[in-house]
């Protein structure tokens, strides 16, 4: 990311309106914010408007920058305009019938978990994680938005509830339910996932 | 029942696990639980692959999200902009044409002459003038009203009402545009005998008076414009 003694200088030059130094805090955070608008929307077009819109909203209203940092701030205004645009969805049904990652680039693998996954693992991940990001889209919006900020942004419970203004209690219970109604979704698509946990449950056996 | 719960894990209990949230305690409970219990550790592993999974779910920006000074500015400066040039200017032309009213006024009272000629028509278009700015003072909107003066033109010639034309000039300044003149009280009565001269003088008070309506009064459409 970012020193912290540059990003609190170019914070304070955005809030005097520097639009260039604004746009080196979006560049440092583009993917974060882009990757939250992704997952908690499933498409890749609208994610990307939401996130410019959040992040042309965060410049117009720097001057009322809250929270500890700048990554924080852009995340709360993220999350609040995804949650927004699911609502909007909501009113409008024939927008949100179809849930289906038409038109978004598979997600690009960054992790290496196991240290030598053979071909089949390989597939079967590959797999899970198509599953997932189908069955995230289906959680309600504020489960699914508590574990993308968990799980995929990996950000701790304190930052979550910044993010989403409100307790840690809450949001515990939000990426609690929504892993174990993630887990039984993908169950329920096939034997795969039965494959892959019992794999790991050998392997986590030294 | 309470003894079975007692010995499974909860669902918020793997997860914390899983997140390392738990304390030191029930850390230690849970973790010899799950690795005698196999329901608890099926539970477990389903929930880390969850997890893990999750995590692969990375996509990077698909293009730069940088804002652009055109996106930017026109939201930022929509108030401070074109509206804030143009209307100086309009209210400096009004402010212009008030001291001119002001300054060929003062020149009446003190027996000037500007030695040009001009009809009696004419005349009766700064007395129209005075009877408009008569009717406007009980009206909301002095700009609105242009049309509406026409009308009393013909019946108003007295010039005692000139006061009333400073009064209503400087009231309709302070509405459309910052105050730029103040008006004089004892302008009021003129006392020139002299018909034809006090007529001249009337059409360069009641020409200059107009232009200051007039400059006035696009300075409030602009205004009006912008703001829609």
């Amino acid at each position: 990311m970012m020193a912290p003694t540059d990003e609190s200088e170019l914070v304070e030059r955005s809030r005097a309106g520097d639009l260039e130094a604004f746009n080196q805090i979006v560049v440092s955070y583009q993917d974060l914010v882009y990757n939250l608008c992704l997952r908690m929307l499933g498409s890749r077009q609208a994610a990307e408007d939401v996130a410019q819109d959040a992040f042309l909203s965060a410049f117009r209203n720097m001057a009322r920058m809250r929270g500890p940092t700048v990554r924080a701030w852009l995340l709360r205004i993220a999350s609040n305009a995804c949650i927004d645009e699911i609502r909007r969805r909501k009113r409008q049904p024939q927008l949100s019938l179809d849930a289906s990652p038409e038109g978004e680039e598979p997600g690009r693998p960054i992790d290496a978990p196991d240290p030598a996954p053979g071909p089949e693992q390989m597939a079967l991940r590959l797999e899970l994680r198509e599953a997932l990001r189908s069955e995230l889209l289906r959680l309600p919006g504020d489960q699914r938005l508590a574990l993308v900020l968990c799980d995929v942004e990996g950000l701790s419970y304190e930052e979550i509830a910044a993010a989403m203004g409100s307790s840690i209690g809450t949001v515990k219970s939000r990426i609690s339910r929504g892993r174990a109604r993630l887990r039984e979704g993908v169950r329920a698509r096939g034997e795969l996932f039965g494959d892959l946990v019992r794999s790991r449950s050998r392997g986590n056996k030294e | 029942m309470l003894f079975r719960r007692r010995l499974h894990a909860t669902n918020d209990e793997l997860n914390a696990y899983l997140d390392g949230a738990l304390g030191e305690s029930v850390l230690e409970r849970i973790r010899g639980h799950v690795h005698a219990c196999a329901i608890c550790q099926e539970a477990l592993e389903g929930l880390r692959a969850v997890q893990v999974s999750l995590r692969g779910l990375q996509a990077k920006a698909p293009r730069s999200f940088a804002l652009r000074e055109a996106a930017v500015r026109p939201a930022l400066a929509l108030p401070a902009g074109g509206l804030a040039r143009a209307t100086p200017l309009l209210s400096g032309v009004t402010a212009l044409a008030l001291i001119a009213f002001f300054a060929v006024v003062s020149f009446d009272m003190s027996g000037g002459d500007f030695g040009s000629t001009n009809s009696k028509k004419t005349s009766s278009r700064y007395g129209e003038f005075s009877a408009a700015s008569v009717d406007n003072a009980s009206e909301p909107a002095p700009g609105a009203s242009d049309t509406a003066s026409l009308g009393e033109a013909e019946r108003a010639t007295d010039n005692t009402q000139r006061l009333t034309v400073t009064a209503s000039g400087a009231a309709f300044n302070g509405t459309g545009a910052p105050p730029s003149a103040t008006p004089e009280p004892e302008v009021g009565t003129s006392t020139d005998e002299d018909g034809d001269d006090d007529m001249k003088l009337r059409i360069a008070e009641g020409a200059l008076a107009a232009l200051a309506l007039v400059s006035g009064g696009s300075a409030l459409v602009l205004v009006r414009r912008r703001r829609i």
